[in-house]
């Protein structure tokens, strides 16, 4: 996204909205407000929003193409990615598990979402954060936007991604009940040397008996989680029950 | 996406806060799902949900049109919505299990509140996304009070300056309280924001603030309601013991 100058008037209404803070004011003897290039993850919130009184926002051409582009895939919700054919961050996760069957019982599927909540992150976090967990030789579930750019073999990106910013992507993996804990380790490990938050989602499949068998195995790694939780309640058919 | 799993809150406060996503799987059942979809739209909206959306159109706030909801609708779109009352929930779930649409239905809010409501319509929950927390750098994220509002838009469009503007502004008596939750709500596209747990939010910060307290003494605190909140451990160091 960039700023028209000529249309500008420097009212600085939007540089409340933008969610990284991306839009910015000059120096004191230039108080031009200009978006700037390298923090802004195209999510097109500004221009969406219609909260410029000149509609000085412009939607750049480079935007639209390759390696920018994957900015506004991961940070804008109204794209869908064609991969996946999936909106926003691209993937179903756990929605659709009850007919899909991603995440088996036995398993434990880890939504690493790099960049949540509201701080964003690089692909060179990503990068970091894949290459470790492809060390580790887990899987990494298909149907997932990153995993559609990922190089199979290593976990990297294209070195065009690395240093393109985005508001978050999820790495979605599947691990065996009792490699969760070294999987674990090693995520937190990553987390230390990226400049980043991210938020971590389990999922997991309810027993027989309508119990959560993973509750008891966080609750021995030490690890506590939220009160409220995404719940998929069983109603899509053909019902994956394995 | 998991764009509904980590909104953060006191017990009390997500009590009021359920977030409804019906989704077609490509490839399973998306084939000739809209039919279905416009249908549960309808039962969604005689129910009357807090706030709804469509991406690509608006939410709630900005007097989307439902009739035109279901002219953009495909077999590939998704349902979101989200309700302040358990109760409306359980409606709308009783009436999409009794017509046996067979499109995934997911339920973001409290574990106990969702499975209490699953046992009585008999519903057989298939599995569940549970959010272990923030890590990371989080000494970069703002106060805990800021991001129970801005979790609330799960794709981030919230932002924390925003928020932290729009808190500002209400206090200064520059704006109301209904511009404030127009402002933060209209950002969010999906029509997931909850503007009744917004209102909660921002009377809890504006009017039962102290502002003799230092900034310290707020933050510590602040710190403090969110350790109440969420626990949460080093898992790192928890292993290694």
């Amino acid at each position: 996204m960039r700023i028209d100058f000529d249309k500008c008037i420097g009212c600085e209404i939007c540089l409340s909205y933008c969610p990284t803070q991306a839009i910015r004011v000059g120096s004191e003897e230039n108080d031009t407000v200009y978006i700037s290039e390298d923090i802004c993850v195209e999510c097109g919130l500004c221009r969406r929003l219609k909260i410029c009184p000149v509609d000085a926002f412009i939607e750049s051409e480079e935007t639209a193409n390759f390696p920018r582009v994957v900015r506004s895939l991961f940070s804008d919700p109204n794209t869908t990615h064609k991969s996946t054919l999936v909106p926003g961050r691209g993937t179903e996760e756990s929605k659709t598990n009850d007919v899909t069957g991603r995440t088996k019982r036995g398993e434990i599927g880890i939504c690493i979402e790099l960049g949540r909540p509201g701080l964003g992150c690089t692909f060179n976090d990503i990068s970091l954060m894949t290459m470790r967990l492809k060390e580790l030789g887990v899987g990494f579930m298909e149907n997932n936007a990153l995993t559609a750019f990922m190089d199979s073999k290593t976990g990297r990106f294209p070195d065009t991604f690395i240093p393109q910013r985005v508001l978050s992507a999820i790495i979605e993996i599947v691990v065996k009940t009792e490699e969760l804990e070294r999987v674990f380790q090693a995520i937190m490990e990553v987390g230390r040397e990226i400049d980043t938050v991210f938020s971590i989602g389990i999922i997991s499949r309810f027993d027989e008996n309508g119990e959560l068998p993973v509750l008891q195995h966080l609750a021995q790694l030490g690890v506590s989680y939220a009160p409220n939780a995404k719940i998929n309640l069983g109603l899509g058919t053909p019902l994956v029950d394995d | 996406m998991t764009h509904s799993l980590h909104r953060t809150g006191s017990e009390t406060s997500l009590k009021k806060d359920y977030v409804f996503l019906c989704t077609p799987a490509k490839g399973v059942n998306n084939e000739g799902a809209r039919d279905k979809l416009i249908k549960i739209l309808d039962i969604i909206m005689e129910v009357g949900p807090t706030n709804i959306g469509f991406y690509g159109y608006g939410s709630k706030v900005d007097g989307i049109c439902i009739e035109d909801i279901k002219k953009r609708m495909h077999d590939n779109s998704r349902l979101r919505c989200c309700f302040d009352d358990r109760e409306k929930l359980k409606e709308v779930l009783k009436r999409i299990k009794a017509e046996e649409f067979g499109l995934s239905i997911t339920v973001s809010g409290l574990i106990s509140e969702i499975l209490e409501i699953s046992k009585k319509l008999s519903l057989t929950p298939h599995t569940v996304n549970i959010s272990c927390g923030v890590f990371g750098k989080v000494n970069y994220l703002p106060d805990k009070r800021i991001t129970e509002i801005t979790t609330m838009c799960g794709h981030g469009m919230v932002g924390y300056r925003l928020t932290e503007d729009t808190i500002d502004q209400l206090k200064k008596g520059e704006i109301d309280l209904e511009k404030a939750i127009h402002t933060l709500q209209k950002p969010c596209t999906c029509g997931i924001f909850n503007p009744t747990r917004a209102r909660e939010i921002l009377q809890r910060i504006i009017y039962e603030e102290d502002d003799t307290k230092s900034e310290s003494q707020r933050r510590s605190e602040a710190d403090e309601l969110g350790a109440k909140i969420r626990v949460r451990p080093d898992p790192v160091a928890a292993a290694n013991r």
